[in-house]
């Protein structure tokens, strides 16, 4: 991916410093256009975790393979670099004082956009250490489990799931 | 000639995403004595706007017990830590980043008087959370309603760098195993001079032709000593004896050369025996 950016940059670059050569072939004096390429890291909270409607009293699973409905993260930078990442994960989600328990907390590591392939993790906020694909690229999926008690009010409950990627 | 600083890679081919996050660039800050100062781009490739905040804490890259490269925190530097965490300061520390729009963070190094010659580290948190995300399910017919937000955090370097600064590397221990199909290399490797070694690392497995079988490059820095682990796809090798080079170059394809403290390449070998 970054290869081709590169190189679709490196065209408009080029193209920067050619059109200012042909403008400047019609007054006397000329201009250069550069440009500093610098090399991105991007780590995205990409599909959320949906476990839309719950019901007190009866548990629910969202399996970290569930393309639908499992979280995912991606993350992107330089080919082959390592980075370690750590996960903040809430024990309860919220709403208005109420508590909704969330944990058995499930996890697969891949460099692929797939649940096959790579290797299952366990959420933790122990940092790990991975490595970014050749090209760049490494997939963070993530699951878990909410128990709802059976007196649970009615309500919406949220949290938040922070991924540390430290490069 | 006037060099102007313009991340095009940041806005190339990026599409609107529903995702949550930022793109950083530089992955790494590197600032000098002379300038004091250094910038860091966020650009939001979201639909949504994105809250940012910014921190600082004094870290480095170091191996676990198998090879796996993990960044050590410290949470109390002594005197003799190479720490720049307490005196570099980002303006701002907290903006809204608005969907495909870019921001600037500035960093500003105020090193106490007196500071030593030499290379300090931090290392710059970038917190990005997007807003709440709608909280799922159907009003009508559900009694719980359940919603989570994704928070990312980005971790990058920041080095400092005052006065005559130099690296180096000292490479030992090299060996392998064949595990599976794939074949670990370790090696220690050592930090020399005043700053942190910024490398690649490049291994090889060749046959007695000097044929190569199998390689891996990867991007390295050592800080001070580790003893990382590689693996090298090697396959179903046939039965015989092989050789694996190493080779440590102050080679960087993402980082400026500019950037880059220049040392002599570090190599060594060792004889793989496929049974």
């Amino acid at each position: 991916m970054y290869t081709a950016s590169k190189a679709a940059l490196a065209t408009l670059v080029l193209g920067l410093v050619a059109t200012a050569a042909v403008r400047a072939q019609g007054v006397n004096g000329s201009i250069t256009a550069t440009a500093t390429v610098q090399s991105p890291i991007t780590v995205t909270g990409a599909q959320n975790l949906a476990f839309g409607n719950v019901f007190p009293g009866v548990a629910k699973t969202i399996a970290y393979s569930d393309a639908t409905n499992g979280g995912r993260f991606d993350v992107t930078g330089q080919g082959s670099a390592a980075v370690t990442y750590s996960f903040t994960l809430p024990t309860n989600l919220t709403s208005s004082g109420n508590n909704l328990p969330i944990g058995s907390w499930t996890g697969y590591l891949n460099t692929a956009n797939s649940t096959a392939g790579g290797s299952a993790i366990t959420p933790s906020a122990t940092p790990a250490g991975a490595t970014l694909s050749a090209g760049g690229a490494l997939y963070v999926f993530v699951g878990a489990t909410v128990t709802p008690p059976s007196n649970l009010p009615a309500g919406s409950y949220t949290g938040t799931v922070t991924l540390t990627v430290s490069y | 000639m006037k060099r102007t600083g313009l991340s095009l890679a940041l806005l190339w081919g990026a599409a609107p995403l529903a995702g949550q996050g930022v793109v950083i660039a530089p992955h790494a800050v590197f600032m000098d004595a002379r300038t004091r100062s250094g910038a860091v781009l966020l650009y939001n490739p979201n639909t949504e706007p994105v809250e940012v905040a910014i921190s600082f804490f004094f870290g480095y890259p170091a191996t676990d017990s198998a090879g796996i490269i993990v960044v050590r925190t410290v949470e109390h530097p002594d005197s003799t830590s190479p720490s720049a965490a307490s005196w570099i300061q980002a303006f701002p520390r907290r903006l809204t980043v608005p969907p495909l729009e870019r921001q600037t963070i500035r960093l500003l190094a105020s090193p106490p008087p007196g500071l030593a010659d030499g290379e300090y580290w931090a290392r710059l948190v970038i917190s990005a959370k997007g807003g709440q995300l709608p909280v799922t399910g159907v009003a009508d017919t559900a009694k719980v309603r359940v919603g989570l937000t994704l928070e990312v955090r980005t971790i990058i370097g920041v080095f400092y760098r005052k006065g005559a600064v130099h690296t180096g590397i000292s490479l030992s221990g090299l060996r392998t195993a064949v595990v599976g199909d794939s074949l670990a290399v370790w090696a220690r490797l050592t930090q020399q001079g005043n700053a942190a070694y910024i490398g690649s690392a490049h291994a090889a497995l060749v046959d007695s032709t000097g044929k190569t079988l199998a390689e891996m490059k990867a991007p390295i820095g050592v800080y001070y000593t580790m003893e990382p682990r590689y693996a090298l796809p090697i396959g179903a090798l046939a039965p015989g004896r092989y050789r694996l080079r190493l080779d440590l170059s102050t080679a960087r394809e993402d980082l400026a050369p500019e950037l880059v403290l220049p040392s002599p390449p570090v190599r060594d070998s060792v004889e793989v025996r496929v049974p």
